[in-house]
């Protein structure tokens, strides 16, 4: 695959209205790819009652929702140990909790200051089945992390001590450097997210501002107007 | 121009307007009731040094109009009139009593030829203090749940010199005198989040600017102060 033809897939389209998840041959393109995007995050296959397992698909989440355009975050990939993507598939979706839109909100209204626009997908590659989280990006302000998670040590999985995967207060985005979903932490990263909320604001100024001409349009002078008729005699 | 108004705005004068941000025509009853409007608007008037703002008194003539009730006062330095609008909008005007002949109390230090118009620091900031409360009790009974813009213009500040009212104080050093040909305006938005806090500050920053008119400064802190003062005064 070319790098154009990467991007492409890799890249999806803004999410005005956009709300679909990856077929399962744009899924084994972002595979050929051979790593993560910066709007594609892939997840070992935990279960959504795992707190561990939950909370950094929340990070991966929080960071999509904060980012233009939104991205997925693909549970069932596992890292092989040169760091290609491997489909290991989730067994079962549904078993594993990843099928049940209100259970995933209901944790994720937990971790999240405000609401994250998504979707569940499947994909299948090879036999196996993964769950495709298709994340809009946030409609009027960033996703802020209100609550913490700190995953307790699990050498089983290669935790050999505590891990804060979440920490409450901050704002996640997917890095500029490389694809990862991190806390903002640089002015870069922080300036892009405020320009980003400020072109949300004017949208939402320009609509309101579309709302009142058409009011005025009634014939209806403005208020300062009217008001200043009332005064004509006594100022 | 009503003839009242002329005659205060040929002098100094402070002026406050009181407008909801949504306009409706027909927001308060002004007919028949417009004895019990004044009692409205006296119920939420400030009395911060003994004379009312604004002046009501059921024992003076009332003004009727098709679409507003207001009073007008002309009773030793006090020279005032306000209108309240069926569509909510209150207009109240008051010429600076100082222009009117009241007695002057000036600072230990302050040297002011008696034919100039002077501008008292505690005044202002009494009658800016007054405006915002009167304007959130307004807005809070009047007006409940809705923002109203709040519109101050202070006017016949050019040659009016800046002083230190208040015999227990020394006075400025300098001369403080206003230039602009131009009236002062400030403008605030009030609704029923607006505390006292709130209002308090709101004159507070109306006053500063005010007082920058005349090239003079001081902090916030102090203006606290005074206004904390206020009832000792």
């Amino acid at each position: 695959m070319d790098a154009e033809t990467a991007a492409t897939v890799a890249t999806p389209r803004r999410a005005t209205g956009w709300r679909r998840a990856l077929t399962d041959e744009e899924f084994a393109q972002v595979l050929q790819i051979g790593h993560e995007t910066r709007q594609i995050e892939f997840k070992s296959p935990g279960r959504r009652d795992d707190g561990h397992a939950f909370a950094i698909v929340a990070r991966a989440m929080m960071a999509m929702a904060n980012s233009r355009g939104g991205g997925f975050v693909v549970i069932g990939v596992s890292e092989n140990a040169d760091g290609s993507p491997n489909p290991v598939g989730v067994p079962d979706p549904a078993d594993y909790g990843w099928t049940d839109f209100d259970a995933i909100c209901g944790r994720l209204s937990a971790y999240c200051e405000s609401g994250i626009s998504f979707e569940i997908g499947i994909v299948r590659h090879e036999g196996k089945q993964c769950v495709v989280l298709t994340v809009d990006e946030f409609s009027e302000y960033p996703v802020v992390c209100k609550a913490g998670h700190t995953s307790q040590a699990d050498p089983a999985r290669g935790r050999q001590g505590p891990v804060e995967v979440l920490k409450a207060g901050a704002c996640y985005v997917r890095s500029r450097r490389k694809p990862e979903s991190i806390a903002v932490s640089t002015a870069e990263d922080m300036r892009v997210l405020i320009d980003f909320a400020a072109e949300k604001a004017l949208v939402r100024y320009a609509a309101l501002k579309r709302i009142e001409q058409a009011h005025s349009g009634s014939g209806e002078p403005p208020p300062s107007e009217r008001y200043n008729r009332e005064t004509e005699g006594l100022l | 121009m009503n003839e009242a108004v002329a005659a205060i705005k040929a002098k100094g004068y402070w002026q406050l307007v009181l407008r909801p941000q949504v306009y409706r025509a027909d927001r308060l009853r002004v007919q028949p009731n417009a004895t019990n409007l004044v009692q409205v608007i006296a119920s939420v008037s400030v009395q911060l040094r003994g004379w009312d703002y604004p002046h009501t008194n059921l024992n003076e003539r009332i003004e009727i109009e098709q679409d507003c009730v207001g009073q007008t006062t002309s009773w030793t330095h006090f020279h005032e009139t306000w209108r309240c609008y069926r569509s909510g909008q209150f207009v109240h005007l008051a010429g600076m009593r100082h222009d009117w002949g009241a007695e002057r109390q000036l600072g230990l230090t302050e040297r002011v030829p008696a034919e100039a118009n002077i501008l008292g620091i505690r005044d202002a900031l009494f009658r800016l203090t007054e405006m915002l409360l009167f304007a959130r009790g307004y807005c809070h009974l009047l007006i409940p749940g809705e923002a109203v813009d709040v519109l101050v213009e202070v006017g016949g500040l050019r040659e009016r010199r800046l002083v230190v009212d208040s015999p227990s104080a020394f006075g400025f050093g300098d001369e403080l005198v206003a230039t602009t040909s131009n009236p002062y305006t400030v403008s605030f938005v009030v609704d029923a989040a607006t505390t006292e806090d709130d209002a308090k500050r709101m004159a507070r920053e109306g006053v500063a600017g005010l007082f920058g008119l005349f090239g003079w400064s001081t902090g916030d802190a102090i203006l606290a102060g005074w206004q904390d003062e206020i009832r000792r005064w």
